[in-house]
């Protein structure tokens, strides 16, 4: 009876690391739809690697205390959720690219236009320059999606090694391994780089980064 | 003769991309993927300005710039934090190290351009 206690005492600790990462997922799509959608695709990958582990954990733990695998169960929902958004991504994926496709061919119409006159490359050129700049940027959404992404990842691999230890611990029959809940969300809320995760982790709504902020000393 | 500067960010597409913003306003561009490789690379080469990130592994930002600051022929040399930390504190931390701007990315490279051309001397 005192190791299902424990048991439950650790998937409880787990249901309130689940919803953070989520939150930190919904950051980092809103940076894909800002960003224009370049790395749509890394994000759906990630989403299904997450799913597939899930899948698998849930598979491996078919031996263990149905409140367990329900639990397994449960974050697969929370995930399955997560994926709810991937028509939005498809599309911001295909807005990037179309962006890609007319700089591409502003550019080939810029050096076919050389021949016939250098006032309308000036022209094409100021054009282009605005679209590199927006290029620039989105590309910074790009990597604020990568640490975002990078943090929910590497939270991700421990908590299934966790797992891992206390499927084995309960499979032998030891104590389940404790999951120190605040010491677990001190060292997640650590590895932020940014005001919007340390503001969602509090349950706060963040605000989107407005660009420009330049503070000089 | 062009200015230099030196990039310090363990992202690659950062590096990049600020590069590519500066070498586009003719500037010569040095890049380093730590504070501790921002320190290596700078071996007594003319640096006008350093644009660092501030979370990096191996030394941050805010240290390199304590570091810097204790190194006679860069002690002046003007350090923009480029960042997306946008925490008080750590602006704080930032401008008592010695840096003298605090960037929040994702910047728009026309800005970057006027703070980079605000801190670096004529």
């Amino acid at each position: 009876m005192e190791r299902h206690e424990d048991l439950a005492r650790q998937l409880e600790a787990i249901s309130h690391i689940l919803p953070l990462w989520k939150k930190n997922l919904a950051l980092a799509r809103q940076q894909v739809e800002q960003g224009g959608g370049m790395v749509a695709t890394r994000f759906s990958g990630i989403v299904e690697r997450l799913r597939r582990a899930i899948l698998q954990s849930a598979e491996e733990g078919g031996e263990l205390d149905g409140c367990l695998a329900s639990t397994f169960v449960g974050m697969q929902e929370e995930l399955r959720d997560l994926q709810l958004g991937d028509q939005n991504l498809r599309q911001a994926t295909a807005q990037a690219q179309r962006m890609v496709d007319a700089m591409l061919e502003r550019l080939e119409t810029a050096i076919l236009r050389e021949q016939e006159s250098a006032r309308a490359l000036r022209e094409e050129s100021a054009g282009i320059q605005a679209e590199i700049a927006e290029m620039l940027v989105a590309l910074q959404h790009h990597d604020r999606v990568s640490q975002i992404l990078g943090h929910v990842e590497r939270d991700l691999d421990k908590m299934f090694g966790k797992l891992n230890e206390i499927t084995r611990a309960w499979r032998n029959g030891d104590s389940v391994p404790e999951i120190e809940l605040e010491h677990w969300l001190e060292e997640l809320e650590r590895s932020y780089s940014t005001q919007e995760q340390r503001t969602v982790h509090h349950g706060q709504t963040a605000s989107a980064p407005s660009d420009n902020d330049i503070t000089f000393f | 003769m062009s200015k230099t500067v030196m990039i310090v960010d363990d992202s690659t597409s950062m590096r990049q991309t600020v590069k590519i913003c500066l070498s586009s306003a003719g500037y010569d561009v040095v890049e380093a993927e730590d504070g501790q490789d921002g320190i290596a690379k700078l071996d007594g080469r003319p640096v006008h300005l350093i644009i660092a990130d501030v979370n990096m592994p191996v030394m941050g930002g805010i240290d390199m710039v304590k570091a810097i600051k204790q190194m006679p022929n860069y002690r002046f040399t003007p350090i923009m934090m480029l960042t997306t930390e946008s925490d008080e504190t750590r602006k704080r931390e930032g401008q008592f190290a010695g840096a003298k701007a605090w960037v929040v990315k994702p910047f728009k490279p026309e800005q970057l351009l006027a703070a980079v051309a605000k801190l670096i001397m004529p």
